[in-house]
């Protein structure tokens, strides 16, 4: 008879030595398995709840790529590239650039927690989480590879994460912060709970449905196939954060998601907000941001909060006011500062801003006047009117411009510490950095080093700073100024 | 009593397969196994993922987003076994579907 998988599965997974020479402690040092040190045997009740065995994971694994390579071999012609919608495309081209190698760092932090996580349960799942990175590095890279042969831009997928491109320090600041510079403790609940858990579904599946509807089904085929690996390696951050919680770490646990919930917003109104809203064509869209945030994330991060008897972040109310305007309000940074992007940004057409005006009531209200100032441009100064040239103030936690929520609520602030002034987007941001101080005081943002000498002011030589070939990679307008009612006359007051 | 409504007909839902239908603005998956109809609502406890997006092998349900599985004849987890979907009793009027989508304990 053959023994079913759980029948044997624990003595696999459940392999931990009694040290005998050296002492736990030394095996797993608190600066790589992480605080508040305890012995194994508060670890050993250490378990995932979706179990895999190495052999179903390598057949599975397999077929999982068949079926990708299956519909690449099918797909992957550039007539059918040209076919697609052209902001589609740039949304291909960011999502590539802006995750392919952080997939690949993913995959040295699962790594470290297979070297240094307490329980050899822990140590097996990670060791799987790491093969999970590995491909979820080498899809977009071979995905990627084969687009060059429709557009040349599509080489920062590999790139990106080499450069100082301002949003890919800005993503790479991030990705350290949440799991490079982490013991395996803070990982866990950083990257497996919070990021994973909370927000990659709605990067990967959501975009998958849309990427559907545009017909793009080479890409849906390989974010779904990637999205299938998380459930598996995301599950650790679950009783890692129980056995925190258990052992008198309430208040650190809820600093780390907080913090880290806090962060990955950021990312995410950059990376999926106004991608999602600006350049999915409106047919494909299958809801807004918002919505998906509120059905995807929120009621999911809320139903997890409250399994672990955690509070809601401190910040909450901001939150929930960002989620109406801040992507928005990113968005035409992203469009004035285009030149400094590897992709093409776009200026909603008329279509889109009636879908946005439906979606967010108050949008055209708040957010028309400045795209119609910048129609106007295009007529009077052409491009040159509509991009801007003075230096954006960055936040010195999450690098992005300091203009979130909403012309006319201004909630950048600044705090004074060993003779500097620091410059924020706001409160959350600010608090993360005076908690956690000596792990940000002395990065500079990007803007701190062309004020300091250390990066060109000039903006042709800041693109080559930032890896940008000018003018072939340099981020443009999307229609290129083209658009047939941008040509229409334009009202005069 | 409960609150019966008309969920499709065996005519459109043939056995080993499933559908998606949409009742009282709740989505449901009508799965149809061993000879039995079963009516579970279309989220994975998961991550709310749609269930009818994955495949149905016999009886096990496997949601499409994060393979999470699951036994249709009686809604409990395969994989991971802590986990159970939400189900509505479902009885049949000839060809008829019909589902209960009383909220339990109403």
């Amino acid at each position: 008879m053959t023994l079913g998988r759980d029948d044997w599965l624990d003595v696999a997974r459940k392999v931990d030595w009694t040290y005998r020479y050296v002492s736990e402690e030394e095996v797993f040092p608190p600066e790589m398995s992480g605080r508040p040190w305890l012995p194994h045997d508060a670890w050993q009740g250490w378990n995932e709840a979706y179990r895999t065995t190495y052999r179903e994971y390598v057949s599975n694994q397999r077929a999982k790529d068949d079926a990708v390579l299956g519909v690449r071999s099918a797909l992957s012609k550039v007539h059918i590239l040209e076919g697609l919608d052209p902001g589609w495309l740039q949304l291909v081209k960011f999502h590539n650039g802006a995750l392919a190698l952080a997939e690949y760092a993913g995959a040295v932090a699962e790594l470290r927690m297979a070297r240094f996580g307490r329980d050899s349960a822990w140590r097996m799942m990670a060791t799987l989480g790491a093969l999970d990175e590995i491909r979820h590095t080498q899809i977009p890279l071979l995905l990627g590879h084969d687009m060059l042969r429709f557009d040349g831009n599509f080489d920062w997928t590999h790139k990106a994460y080499h450069t100082n491109e301002w949003m890919i320090i800005a993503a790479r600041h991030l990705f350290d912060d949440m799991f490079l510079a982490a013991d395996a403790i803070d990982l866990a609940i950083q990257l497996n709970l919070v990021f994973e858990t909370g927000f990659s579904n709605l990067q990967f599946m959501a975009m998958a449905a849309m990427a559907d509807r545009a017909s793009h089904h080479l890409f849906e085929k390989a974010l779904a196939s990637i999205q299938t690996d998380e459930a598996r390696h995301s599950q650790i951050g679950h009783p890692v954060l129980r056995t925190l919680i258990e052992n008198g770490g309430k208040d650190r646990a809820q600093f780390l998601v907080d913090k880290m919930w806090w962060r990955c917003w950021r990312l995410l109104i950059a990376l999926t907000g106004s991608a999602m809203e600006y350049l999915v064509p409106v047919e494909a869209r299958t809801r807004s941001f918002k919505e998906f945030m509120e059905e995807w994330v929120i009621e999911q991060f809320t139903k997890n909060l409250a399994e672990f008897g955690l509070e809601r972040p401190w910040f909450w109310d901001l939150f929930l006011e960002e989620l109406d305007s801040a992507h928005h309000s990113f968005q035409l940074g992203l469009y004035a500062y285009r030149t400094t992007l590897w992709f093409d940004v776009a200026m909603p057409d008329a279509e889109e801003r009636c879908w946005l005006s439906e979606k967010y009531p108050q949008w055209d209200e708040i957010f028309g006047p400045f795209w119609k100032r910048l129609e106007e441009e295009w007529a009077t100064n052409g491009e040159a009117g509509t991009l801007a040239y003075a230096l954006p103030a960055i936040c010195n936690l999450c690098q992005l411009p300091t203009l979130f929520v909403r012309p006319g609520k201004n909630t950048a602030c600044t705090l004074m510490l060993g003779g500097r002034n620091y410059l924020f987007c706001s409160q959350p941001c600010r608090w993360i950095f005076e908690q956690q101080k000596e792990r940000f005081t002395d990065h500079r943002s990007v803007v701190d080093r062309i004020v300091a000498g250390q990066a060109p002011g000039k903006l042709i030589d800041l693109h080559d700073w930032m890896g940008l070939e000018a003018p072939t990679e340099t981020g443009k307008d999307l229609r290129r100024g083209l658009s047939p009612w941008r040509l229409e006359p334009v009202p005069t007051a | 009593m409960g609150e019966w409504m008309t969920a499709g007909s065996l005519n459109d839902l043939w056995e080993g397969e499933m559908v998606a239908v949409e009742l009282n603005a709740v989505p449901v998956v009508l799965c149809f196994v061993n000879g039995a109809v079963f009516a579970y609502e279309d989220r994975c406890p998961h991550l709310a993922n749609p269930l009818s997006a994955g495949r149905l092998d016999e009886h096990a349900l496997t949601c499409a987003a994060h393979e999470w599985a699951f036994d249709v004849r009686s809604g409990l987890g395969i994989n991971p076994m802590e986990a159970r979907l939400r189900g509505f009793p479902v009885r049949l009027d000839g060809e008829t579907i019909l589902v209960d989508m009383r909220p339990a304990g109403s």
